[in-house]
C-alpha cells in the first residue's frame, strides 16, 4: 500500500540525560531535565508543544503525565508508548506521522527509564523465558547459527565491543570510557558462548527528549537546522515456534525495507548509523539486515573498519548500547540526540564528516518470539 | 528407550503445565493440529492460529525427535537455574521449532545432531522445589 503524500517533518531539539546509575532520583526528576534540554535546544516554549508521546516500559502508570504535570504542561494529548527496548524509537515515530499527517504542528517525544541491576523481569514471561531462554542467550544462539552458516570467527563478535569502547572514549555523554583489547573482551566473564561481558550492555538509567515540527511550523518561527526524518519503518516479529532463518534478525530487513522505500534511498546513501547493539551479535547481524553488507557478510564487514569512525558507515559512534548501557525506554530517542548533533556538525571530538544521511535503529522483544524493529531515516537537507 | 531410565521426573512437576507428557513411547511435548487446515503447533490452542477455526484443534504429541539447529551455553544463570547450562533450538519433524535444554557436556550435541527428547529436572520454582521440562540428547 503506497503511502499518499504527506507533510515534511524535522527533528528541531534535541536533550539528552546521560545514561548512568540515578538511585536518588525518581524517573520524574531523572527525565525533566531532558525535556527542558530539547524545548531550548528547539527554542520552543510549552505552549507550542501540541501534543507528547512518552516511552519507557517499566516506569508505571502515565509516565508522561507524571513527568510533565511538574514542568507546568496541562491539558495536551499524552500518549504512553511501549514496544519494549523499540519504545523510544515507536514513540518518535507516532510523533513523525501525526505531525506529517496533519495532526499537530509540534510534538515532544519523551523517552525514560529507572532500573536496578540483574535480568529484566519480564511481566509476561513466555514459555522459552520460564525455560530459561534469556536475552543473552538469545543472541547468543542467533550468533552461533551464524557462525556455523559462514564460519563467522569469534573476533567479528568482539572487535565490535572494541570498536564501542573506541568511540565512547571520544563521546563524553558515554558512560564506559577505557578503550578495551580484543583480548580483554574475548577474555571476560563467560554469559552465553560466544557472548562474554563486555559484549553484552548493562542495565542503566537515564532519559532523552526531543521536540519535532511540521515544515509550516519551523518557516514560520524560522527554527534554524532542522533534521528531516525522511523514512520510518516498523516491523513485528510474532513467531510462534516457526523455522525460520535466524541470522535474518528480528523485523530489521521488514522496518528497514518500508525506511528505504519511503525515503526513496538505499543503505549505499546512509553515512552513520545508530543501531541496537544490546549484545555485539546483534549488530553484526543487523549491518546484514539493513543491507549495509551482504548476507553473510556481517563478520567480513565487522573486522574490515567500515563501521569505525574513518570509515564508510560508522556504527554507533556515540558507543551504543554496549558503552552507554541501556534504559530500555531511554534508548531509542538517545539515537535521535547523537544523529541530531551530527547531522549538524556538533559532534565534536567524534564527528563524521560531511554526515546528511542517517539511520537510527532499535528492537526489543520478550525474546524471540514476540517483539518489534523500528528504524528512521533522518537527512541534513532535503 | 533404556529400559532401566529413572522415571522420577514423572514426579517432578513441569515448569510449563500441559507442555509434555509420557506414553509407552516415551516422552513427547504436547502439540495440536488443525482438522480444518493442517497447522501444527505447540501447546494447545481453541482458535487455530492459521486459519482462526474453533474447536478444530487435535491432541498431536509431537517432539520426539529433532535435529539442533543453533545452540549455545549459558554461564550467567536467571533465578531458577543454575549455571552453566547447555541450551538450543531444535527442529521438530512436524514442521516446528522449540527451545529447549540440551544434554551438557561430552554428550553435547551440535548443530546438525538429530536428538531425542528426555524429560528432566531443568530449574526450582520461587520455594526452591524442583521443576521438569524438555531436554534433547543425541540420538545414537
Amino acid at each position: 500500500m503506497t503511502r499518499t503524500h504527506h507533510r515534511k517533518v524535522a527533528v528541531i531539539g534535541v536533550g539528552l540525560v546521560p545514561f548512568d546509575k540515578y538511585d536518588d532520583e525518581s524517573i520524574e526528576q531523572i527525565a525533566r531535565p531532558a525535556v527542558v534540554a530539547a524545548m531550548r535546544d528547539a527554542g520552543v516554549v510549552r505552549e507550542q508543544i501540541d501534543a507528547a508521546f512518552v516511552a519507557h516500559l517499566y516506569q508505571g502508570e502515565v509516565l508522561g503525565q507524571r513527568i510533565l504535570k511538574g514542568l507546568g504542561f496541562r491539558e495536551i494529548p499524552v500518549a504512553n508508548v511501549e514496544n519494549a527496548c523499540a519504545g523510544g524509537s515507536t514513540a518518535v515515530r507516532e510523533a513523525f506521522q501525526a505531525v506529517a499527517n496533519g495532526q499537530f504542528e509540534a510534538v515532544l517525544v519523551v523517552g525514560a527509564e529507572k532500573m536496578g541491576r540483574g535480568l529484566i523481569n519480564f511481566v509476561s514471561p513466555d514459555l522459552e523465558l520460564t525455560m530459561g531462554n534469556i536475552a543473552p542467550a538469545q543472541y547468543a544462539m542467533a550468533g552461533q547459527r551464524h557462525m556455523y552458516e559462514f564460519g563467522t570467527p569469534l573476533q567479528a563478535f568482539a572487535q565490535i565491543a572494541v570498536k564501542s569502547r573506541l568511540h565512547a572514549s571520544l563521546n563524553p555523554n558515554a558512560r564506559f570510557r577505557d578503550t578495551v583489547s580484543l583480548d580483554e573482551v574475548l577474555s571476560s566473564r563467560p554469559i552465553a558462548d560466544p557472548l562474554t561481558l563486555l559484549q553484552c550492555c548493562r542495565n542503566g538509567s537515564g532519559a532523552a527528549s526531543i521536540v519535532v515540527a511540521s515544515e509550516d511550523f519551523i518557516k514560520y518561527h524560522c527554527i534554524e537546522r532542522p533534521v528531516w526524518i525522511v523514512g520510518s519503518g516498523l516491523g513485528s516479529w510474532m513467531f510462534d515456534n516457526s523455522q525460520q532463518d535466524l541470522t535474518n534478525f528480528g523485523a530489521t530487513r521488514v522496518a528497514a525495507k518500508a525506511a528505504y522505500e519511503e525515503a526513496g534511498i538505499g543503505p549505499e546513501d546512509i553515512d552513520i548509523v545508530e543501531l541496537h547493539d544490546a549484545f555485539t551479535v546483534g549488530e553484526l547481524l543487523h549491518y546484514e539486515g539493513l543491507g549495509l553488507c551482504g548476507k553473510g557478510e556481517g563478520g567480513a564487514f565487522a573486522l574490515s573498519g567500515a563501521t569505525q569512525l574513518g570509515g564508510r558507515v560508522p556504527v554507533n559512534v556515540s558507543g551504543g548500547l554496549l558503552s552507554k548501557s541501556h534504559p530500555l525506554g531511554a534508548t531509542g530517542v538517545a539515537q535521535f540526540c547523537e544523529l541530531v548533533w551530527q547531522l549538524r556538525g556538533d559532534a565534536k571530538g567524534r564527528q563524521v564528516e560531511g554526515a546528511r544521511i542517517a539511520l537510527a535503529h532499535s528492537q526489543g522483544g520478550t525474546g524471540l518470539e514476540a517483539g518489534a524493529t523500528c528504524i528512521t531515516l533522518l537527512a541534513k537537507a532535503i | 528407550m533404556s529400559t532401566n531410565q529413572v522415571k522420577t521426573s514423572g514426579a517432578i512437576p513441569s515448569l510449563w503445565p500441559g507442555l509434555s507428557g509420557e506414553d509407552a513411547e516415551g516422552p513427547y511435548l504436547e502439540g495440536a493440529m488443525c482438522a480444518s487446515c493442517g497447522t501444527v503447533i505447540l501447546g494447545l490452542r481453541s482458535i487455530c492460529p492459521q486459519c482462526w477455526a474453533q474447536g478444530s484443534m487435535q491432541q498431536l504429541k509431537l517432539g520426539r525427535t529433532g535435529t539442533v539447529y543453533t545452540r549455545t551455553v549459558i554461564h550467567q544463570a536467571p533465578e531458577g537455574f543454575e549455571a552453566p547450562y547447555t541450551a538450543g533450538m531444535v527442529d521438530l519433524g512436524e514442521g516446528i521449532r522449540v527451545f529447549a535444554h540440551l544434554e551438557a557436556g561430552a554428550a553435547r550435541p551440535e548443530i546438525g545432531d538429530t536428538v531425542e527428547l528426555e524429560i528432566v529436572p531443568l530449574r526450582k520454582a520461587k520455594d526452591g522445589s524442583p521443576l521438569s521440562g524438555p531436554r534433547y540428547r543425541k540420538l545414537n
